[in-house]
């Protein structure tokens, strides 16, 4: 279970986040939602260990991460960044595989079995066929899933994803979200954040809603997302809607009122 | 290692059908087999050409005979004049190509040469100073070495100065310093005697490898060696470092420190290039980019081919410098006479490897 407990935290003595709490089970997707310069990011880099935190309590299985070493870390959680410019013609193949770093020592390089559990998450992912296409020429979509690969070859019990869909279109967002779930079934925990409101309502167990660096509600998405806690957050009138899809579910929409 | 085992049986069940059976391998293993036997055939033939010519009977006599079954006065040129000279460019060549690769990838930016922290500038306000004060050639060297690491330690400390995209501002300190250096050199060159002091600065500068003898060889070879295997030993991380700071950390390397270790590596090469050589231009920047055209971007790959390719283009380039004219052509300027064209040209094609 990760644990996150009276979380504080910022750049300097400029603080971002405000006692944060909140935690994750084995296998669930956890969203953290909210506007654009809410803390989102401040929180993920905290996770990872890149910014560190003023005060409270990350556990992770019962062990404070902050006490983790860098490469400890990377076997407990991975990240998945926004897609970004790579300057230089790696292959997809050669990308994923770096996954495999916290796993040999500084002085080695990936051995037989790292390349084999490269392939196999390749082709969990129904991606095999991109292996030697060159990542930095491939569409976004095909970037993010690529990005998902390479954390999930990392082989860690978390991933924590920033904004996954956001600039995707319909189709390559249906492709990440399927990777999302299939990573959850394979009793991995996710955390994502995102800015669109309806987003948690499609794949999250829980969401934390933030405003302004302080939480304004976690659990799950029916009960945190409702017209008030949304208008309160964005600050302009939102609707939220059920409306039935085309294959019968029941599906929850976030809109604001114009 | 048991964790990777165990877990991977988890996730993977179509194991092994793709190990080492991919074709982009076997054309990496090929393309190094060929670059050695190039170098190869590269190095015997370059102790042939010169002033005084060796018949290739004879280099070969030398090699698997001994020096006994040579004339002597043959023996001498290939062991005294020859040999110190065509490791020299071979090494240099691969060392800047692979020093220059990896800068690159650190600092996410291809146009990028070894000499960016400073490194060459300050081994040139080394070396003037040295000229200037009359010090013995040993002492040019090592002066030039000194300089050489010491522009690069305070690049560093000033570079690092800053919280994040440390790359830039590293660059940035590497460019000024290099800015401060070059204008020392030239007050030191408006200061000193223009009949002696003045040509020799010049000179130097222009990067030759005419001066190197066994014993300034040995006084290079060996850091450059030693930057070379610490360069060799971090392959895979410095394909981690072409990622920004914060996936790398994710992934489990701390950039700062393999970034550090790095900049030592490319440091102790191309400082000891520049007082053995002097200044030698576009090797570092041009080598990678071909490399990279080749066999893509992993370092697995890169560092070795860029070694190959780098030294039997010195080589050879160093070899033209010595027989194109009557009088030697500097081979700095050699460089850069096939490497600009050759940039104009990747500018036209609007390749960006």
């Amino acid at each position: 279970m990760l644990e996150v407990k009276h979380l504080t935290g910022g750049y300097g003595k400029k603080l971002i986040l405000y006692d944060i709490n909140f935690s994750v089970e084995p296998g669930t997707v956890v969203g953290i939602l909210g506007p654009n310069g809410c803390g989102k990011t401040t929180l993920l880099r905290m996770l990872l260990g890149s910014l560190h935190k003023t005060s409270g309590i990350i556990s992770f299985q019962g062990k404070d991460i902050t006490k983790l070493k860098r490469n400890e870390l990377a076997r407990h959680f991975a990240y998945i960044p926004q897609r970004d410019s790579v300057t230089f013609p790696y292959t997809v193949f050669e990308m994923v595989l770096m996954g495999r770093t916290a796993h040999f020592n500084s002085i080695s390089t990936p051995s037989k079995n790292d390349i084999e559990f490269t392939y196999s998450i390749l082709e969990k992912l129904n991606i095999s066929y991109m292996a030697d296409m060159i990542y930095a020429k491939l569409s976004g979509g095909e970037r993010q899933l690529v990005l998902i690969a390479r954390a999930l070859c990392q082989d860690t019990d978390l991933l924590i994803m920033d904004e996954p869909t956001s600039s995707l279109d319909y189709k390559n967002q249906k492709l990440i979200i399927d990777a999302i779930k299939l990573a959850s079934q394979a009793g991995k925990y996710i955390l994502f954040t995102t800015h669109s409101p309806s987003e948690p309502f499609l794949i999250a167990d829980s969401v934390l809603l933030l405003k302004e660096g302080r939480m304004v509600g976690f659990g799950s998405p029916t009960d945190i997302l409702t017209s008030q806690t949304l208008e309160q957050v964005y600050g302009i009138p939102m609707d939220v809607l059920s409306i039935t899809s085309k294959n019968n579910q029941e599906v929850k929409l976030c809109l604001p009122v114009y | 290692m048991t964790y990777t085992v165990t877990k991977a049986v988890k996730w993977g069940n179509s194991m092994s059908k793709h190990a080492n059976s991919s074709p982009k391998k076997s054309k990496y293993y090929l393309l190094l087999v060929a670059l050695i036997i190039i170098s190869v055939i590269t190095i015997i033939s370059s102790f042939a050409i010169g002033y005084y010519k060796i018949p290739i009977k004879d280099i070969l006599t030398f090699i698997l005979k001994g020096e006994k079954h040579v004339p002597s006065n043959i023996a001498i040129i290939i062991k005294r004049i020859r040999f110190p000279r065509i490791v020299a460019a071979f090494m240099i060549g691969a060392g800047l190509s692979i020093a220059g690769a990896s800068y690159q990838g650190m600092f996410k930016n291809p146009l990028v040469s070894p000499d960016i922290l400073g490194v060459s500038t300050g081994a040139g306000l080394g070396a003037a100073l040295a000229i200037v004060l009359d010090y013995p050639n040993i002492m040019i060297q090592l002066m030039a070495f000194v300089f050489g690491i010491v522009v690069v330690f305070l690049a560093y400390l000033i570079g690092t100065r800053t919280k994040y995209r440390q790359e830039v501002s590293l660059i940035l300190a590497g460019t000024m310093l290099g800015t401060l250096c070059s204008s020392f050199i030239t007050l030191i060159k408006y200061l000193a005697d223009p009949y002696e002091k003045l040509p020799a600065i010049t000179y130097w500068l222009m990067g030759s490898l005419s001066r190197v003898n066994n014993k300034a060889l040995l006084f290079s070879v060996i850091p450059m060696v030693i930057g070379i295997v610490i360069l060799y030993l971090l392959r895979w991380r410095l394909n981690i470092l072409t990622l920004n700071d914060e996936e790398a950390l994710a992934i489990g390397v701390n950039p700062k420190s393999v970034r550090l270790i790095a900049i030592i590596g490319a440091t102790l090469i191309s400082a000891s290039s520049v007082c053995l050589g002097g200044i030698i231009g576009w090797v570092g920047l041009m080598i990678p980019h071909i490399t990279r055209g080749l066999v893509g971007a992993d370092y697995r790959r890169t560092l070795p081919i860029s070694f190959l390719i780098g030294g039997t283009f010195l080589l050879i380039m160093d070899n033209l410098a010595r027989t194109l004219y009557a009088m030697e052509i500097p081979l700095g300027v050699l460089t850069s006479l096939f490497g600009a064209p050759f940039f104009i040209v990747l500018i036209i094609r609007g390749g960006n490897r």
